[in-house]
């Protein structure tokens, strides 16, 4: 057999069996459509040409792709001020925690009012569910060079930029490639949270508008489609990873 | 308008009069004038001043034909868009509002509540929301928002129960188990409802979730009955049958509610500046009420244009029955102005049924939360 197939048969196997599993019990203990739609209406959601899913997909990818090259860039910028400078992390840090900590879905109907009904407040939201992994991860990565290799750089006249390039960044890579696949599962999840509370378009909104118009099988579906944005946009950074660093993958988990 | 994102044509003309105000008496003073010695640095100052008003004026120039082309509104709805919603949908999509100078932008609500705090706040122009909310909010005190056209002269709100739970009359719901949301408004008139018809909600049960999905307990058979309207009944019979429940409803018109439901909003600054909007707004809306109320078919697709993921069927039933229970006079009408028409007698009755259902000691004058100036009387 080909290796591939080894490869991927386990899983395959599993998922068939899940799904027709799941499709016999719906049949047999006759499920409501509204609790738990079948696979076989699922996929037919899935596929239905009545559904603009590539537009939905599209205004929701978006959405998450800025915020979260929003969170990546200002997540990276402040993890810098926080390892360069004590008195700002003392200052900044409280803000950030309180930051993440802050249920954003209370306050993203107070976010829609202020800027605007419009994606504007969906990004913001979006950035604000992502952002608290790469400060953290980054900033412990800047923090995790030996002492010792700063003294020696130092010692041959390195400047602090110089060790900051050449021995912070490189160090800190498998941290920043932590806080990016984090980042980006709750990029896509911060997404769905703002298109909840306010949008014209998207997968969020699909699942809304599903919910309200008791269409199962259409939530199902665009959860699924939002499923399948979010495993893609994590392969996009597990690649990059393995791109950026192809010393460091074989040792650590995928 | 000025006060939200959108704008307005005669903002833009006054901007644009300034701005060319400026330019043609500002640049050639500065340009041309003889300056004093040493006075360099002010001069360039004043060049670099004239040039900004000149590309400002340009800017104002280039936008303003645009703005003349139409008013931007936007026009915030109660909820994400459903089947009822079509004659709104169906304005835009046909041109009704572009008829009458307007280019609305429809924004799906979670909520008449929101819908109402949005207009009060300025952000939205307008908005599509239930009377005894707005009843509710000026109970609560909040004073700067209108109906100024009344689009649901009877309110759709209507029980629903299971018949095979034993329940045939309103009394029968006594002891049951009720399916409902925190803050529902016609869960809290569910208070009037029981006292009109002579029964106590001492003893009723309550299974609460979040709003959109808070009547599937009522479908599969958890709960007894759940306080809702009538379009709902239309759209969870079929799955309720699935389930094995026979889904039926009391309307709250049927048993001695005679109140509101959903109308159009603004708040007074809007009226107050811009009433010129505000009739085209309220004409345009009508016009499309009636068109829908005469053809719901054609309505349901224009909806669909924008929404295809609706199931056609079950948006029409939908508008259907809204129109039967809420727009009666929909389709007959002879002037759609007459569709808008607020009665005081029946706005005093939304706000004391309000007034007693949530047990509030305020009071508020039922005339200040309406204005007939842009309807016509039946």
């Amino acid at each position: 057999m080909p290796r591939v197939v080894v490869h991927y048969a386990p899983a395959t196997i599993l998922a068939v069996v899940v799904l027709v599993a799941w499709q016999a019990l719906v049949r047999l203990f006759h499920v409501p459509e509204i609790i738990l739609p079948a696979p076989s209406q699922i996929a037919a959601a899935l596929v239905d040409p009545s559904v603009d899913w590539p537009h939905h997909i599209w205004v929701t990818g978006v959405e998450v792709v800025i915020g979260f090259a929003v969170a990546v860039v200002l997540g990276i910028a402040l993890a810098l001020v926080i390892v360069m400078s004590a008195f700002l992390a003392r200052v900044l840090l409280p803000w950030i925690l309180l930051a993440q900590i802050a249920p954003k879905i209370a306050f993203a109907p107070i976010l829609f009012l202020a800027f605007g009904y419009n994606q504007l407040p969906t990004i913001l939201i979006t950035f604000l569910v992502a952002f608290f992994p790469m400060v953290v991860n980054t900033a412990t990565g800047l923090s995790s060079l030996d002492p010792r290799m700063k003294d020696l750089l130092r010692s041959y006249q390195a400047s602090r930029w110089d060790v900051l390039r050449k021995a912070q960044f490189p160090a800190a890579l498998p941290y920043v490639f932590t806080g990016l696949k984090v980042s980006s599962t709750l990029a896509v999840i911060g997404a769905n949270v703002a298109e909840f509370v306010s949008a014209r378009a998207g997968l969020g909104f699909l699942i809304i508008n599903a919910q309200v118009t008791f269409n199962a099988p259409l939530a199902f579906a665009a959860a699924g489609y939002l499923i399948l944005l979010g495993v893609l946009f994590y392969a996009l950074v597990a690649i990059l990873e393995r791109v950026t660093m192809p010393w460091a993958v074989p040792h650590r988990a995928a | 308008m000025p006060q939200g994102e959108g704008n307005n044509a005669s903002v833009h003309d006054a901007d644009a009069d300034a701005a060319v105000a400026t330019a043609v008496h500002g640049a050639p003073d500065s340009l041309f004038e003889v300056q004093p010695q040493g006075a360099r640095m002010k001069s360039i100052t004043r060049v670099l001043t004239s040039v900004l008003f000149v590309a400002a004026f340009a800017a104002l120039q280039a936008a303003a034909p645009a703005a003349l082309a139409a008013d931007k509104v936007t026009f915030k709805l109660d909820f994400s868009p459903v089947g009822y919603q079509a004659p709104f949908y169906a304005g835009v999509s046909r041109g009704v509002y572009a008829k009458h100078g307007l280019d609305v932008d429809i924004i799906p609500g979670n909520g008449s509540y929101p819908a109402v705090l949005d207009v009060a706040s300025g952000r939205i122009d307008f908005a599509f929301a239930d009377t005894s909310v707005l009843a509710l909010a000026a109970l609560k005190g909040l004073r700067d928002v209108k109906v100024v056209a009344m689009v649901f002269e009877a309110t759709p709100y209507s029980v629903l129960y299971l018949k095979n739970k034993g329940i045939s009359k309103p009394a029968d719901l006594a002891g049951k188990t009720e399916a409902n949301f925190t803050g529902s408004g016609v869960g809290q008139l569910f208070q009037a409802f029981a006292r009109i018809n002579g029964f106590s909600t001492s003893g009723i049960k309550e299974i609460l979730s979040a709003p959109p999905t808070y009547l599937n307990p009522l479908v599969v058979g958890q709960a007894d009955f759940a306080p809702s309207t009538v379009n709902q009944t239309v759209n969870l019979r079929g799955l309720a049958k699935q389930a094995g429940n026979d889904l039926q409803e009391f309307r709250f018109i049927d048993y001695g509610i005679n109140i509101y439901g959903a109308a159009i909003l603004a708040n007074t600054k809007t009226i107050a500046e811009h009433s010129d909007v505000v009739k085209r707004f309220v004409r345009a809306s009508l016009e499309s009420v009636q068109w829908a109320a005469r053809h719901p078919e054609a309505a349901v697709a224009e909806l669909r244009k924008t929404n295809p993921q609706l199931k056609k069927d079950r948006a029409l039933a939908e508008l259907r029955s809204i129109l039967q229970v809420s727009i009666p006079r929909g389709a007959s009408a002879p002037d759609p102005l007459q569709l808008g028409w607020v009665d005081k007698a029946k706005m005093t009755r939304t706000v004391d049924l309000v007034r007693e259902s949530y047990g509030l000691k305020q009071t508020v004058d039922p005339r200040a939360l309406y204005t007939n100036a842009y309807v016509a009387k039946p």
